[in-house]
């Protein structure tokens, strides 16, 4: 914050409009009013709709805070990471098509609208969650944590990339009844596995963050991903085209419609997803591109 | 006698003047670390490559599982990122050179990418997803073969190997004909088989394997020889430019 409070864009209003349009769209589909309006044609597109307004309401609130945000001042880097995010989900979609993991109900007939309809809704993670990560930041959340210095060896590294490889290799081996009970390993693996390289080729590093005893942006992508994990949740639960969770662990105990113990899946995810752009990054540029 | 020829002297003259000409030729000054990096990138990528291809081949033609091919998919395939790497790595061979390397390993990095659906389609050869997904990868490895051709004929012309030039710009057009075309019209077949007779995509995928003849491999397979060739060809010229840089600078190749 530089002390000078900035406008808050239109777009970011234009965001809000459309979030509490369908919002209303939502209410009208769950208690019937209008009865001859088939509300189900809105609602099929909630989840990509709700989160590209959410985007807008973000990195608008972002820009009012801090004179610079990601639609403003990095476009470029925007289409990147809608990109990598819908490339880097169609991975963990194919660890679905082998172990369990959710499946999705009420999808357009049309194959077409079908894939337009992935692609918008998928380049919304990664987006979604660096923006709340970076809001955290502009309020300096969790700056003043701190955590015992970690001094990594090269054998450390590689210990920890070797973990991860097994980690992401592993368990679609496994026995089928067993791989459903493994998805923790998938989304913490990809983060063990290619940290040592972020570390070794100097790009933003959460290792070198541990290393300086600084865990703070650890922190605040933790809680980006509890954030947008919720939020996930709460506009999936609603929607007509969505999923639902298939996994056979804790399926007793839920949050909307996921198993409550799903959920800490979203704070690796975010660390996750953090470490595969910069891995990626890092064979083009030694810049910070995403500026975390 | 005027027109005998000293067979002892004859070598190392043309040697000589083969390294002259090739000096002269290329205008740049490449450091030699840039030539250790060259070098070390066209070993990666000839034997990233070679295990690809056959492990990649061996993967599509086998029903069963075999982890041991899938364990050396991964490594062949690994190899080849690290080289096309080290490859991009080279900043003194101009902007031609720089911009086709770029695309090599961003072609590299989905092939990586796309290994993992391998990986994951051995586990569920049914999944139309996965095996989209490993078509992709196929794809993938015939555009990275194309790209790499390119960058091979920048290469050529800095070093002034006309030669080399025109070879790697001979294949990178024949891949067009040998390879994309081909198989474009399979994957078009078998997409269009599996639309109208309703039936999986594996099944037609199988049913196109179980037909092909043994040239058609082999022409399949020519483009990726000739391309594993030309690696070791390029591999072998920049050692040669080192070993002669070597001797211009006594045998120092540290960073000039």
């Amino acid at each position: 914050m530089n002390g000078y409070r900035h406008r808050f864009p239109r777009y970011g209003t234009v965001g809000l409009i459309v979030l509490l349009l369908m919002e209303t769209a939502i209410f009208c589909a769950q208690t019937g009013v209008f009865p001859d309006f088939s509300w189900w044609q809105i609602t099929t597109v909630a989840t990509p709709v709700c989160w590209w307004a959410y985007i807008l309401i973000i990195d608008a609130w972002i820009y009012q805070r801090r004179g610079t945000s990601l639609l403003t001042a990095r476009r470029g880097s925007l289409v990147i990471q809608c990109i990598l995010s819908i490339i880097f989900w169609c991975l963990f979609e194919a660890y679905n098509r082998v172990m369990p993991g959710w499946r999705y109900i009420n999808l357009p007939a049309d194959l077409s609208a079908r894939f337009l309809g992935y692609a918008i809704a998928f380049a919304t993670i990664m987006p979604g969650m660096f923006l709340t990560c970076e809001l955290f930041q502009s309020y300096d959340a969790f700056e003043r944590a701190w955590m015992p210095r970690v001094r990594w060896s090269r054998g450390g590294l590689v210990g920890s990339a070797v973990m991860g490889a097994l980690f992401v290799l592993v368990p679609p081996f496994m026995p089928t009844p067993a791989r459903g009970y493994l998805w923790a390993f998938v989304w913490m693996g990809w983060f063990f596995l290619l940290e040592p390289f972020n570390y070794w080729r100097g790009m933003p590093s959460i290792y070198r963050d541990w290393q300086q005893g600084d865990p703070s942006r650890m922190l605040q992508l933790f809680a980006a991903g509890a954030v947008c994990g919720l939020l996930w949740e709460f506009w999936n639960m609603w929607a007509y085209t969505k999923w639902v969770y298939i996994f056979p662990l804790g399926q007793n105990v839920k949050y909307f419609q996921m198993p409550l113990v799903g959920f800490l899946g979203f704070l690796p995810f975010a660390l996750e997803y953090f470490t595969m752009f910069h891995f990626v990054a890092s064979f083009f540029t030694r810049d910070d591109k995403l500026g975390l | 006698m005027s027109d005998t020829i000293d067979a002892t002297v004859q070598p190392a003259a043309r040697l000589e003047s083969v390294a002259a000409s090739e000096a002269g030729a290329g205008k740049r000054q490449v450091p030699a670390r840039d030539y250790v990096r060259l070098a070390q990138g066209f070993y990666f990528v000839f034997g990233g490559l070679l295990v690809t291809v056959l492990m990649g081949a061996q993967l599509l033609l086998l029903s069963e599982s075999s982890s041991f091919a899938e364990l050396f998919l991964g490594l062949g395939v690994l190899g080849t990122l690290i080289g096309t790497w080290r490859l991009y790595q080279v900043r003194s061979l101009g902007d031609a050179w720089r911009s086709r390397t770029r695309a090599t390993l961003a072609l590299a990095g989905l092939m990586a990418y796309f290994c993992v659906f391998v990986y994951l389609w051995r586990r569920a050869p049914e999944c139309n997803y996965l095996l989209g997904n490993v078509i992709a990868f196929a794809a993938t490895g015939i555009l990275y073969i194309t790209a790499f051709n390119r960058a091979v004929a920048a290469l050529a012309a800095e070093l002034g190997r006309k030669d080399m030039a025109l070879e790697s710009r001979v294949l990178g057009t024949g891949n067009i004909g040998l390879l994309v075309l081909p198989f474009a019209g399979i994957i078009g077949y078998i997409v269009a088989s599996a639309v109208w007779e309703n039936s999986s995509l594996l099944s037609e995928l199988r049913f196109v394997l179980s037909r092909a003849n043994l040239l058609v491999i082999i022409l399949l397979l020519l483009p990726f020889s000739l391309t594993l060739s030309l690696a070791w060809g390029c591999k072998d010229a920049v050692l040669r430019r080192l070993s002669n840089l070597d001797r211009a600078d006594g045998g120092n190749i540290d960073e000039p």
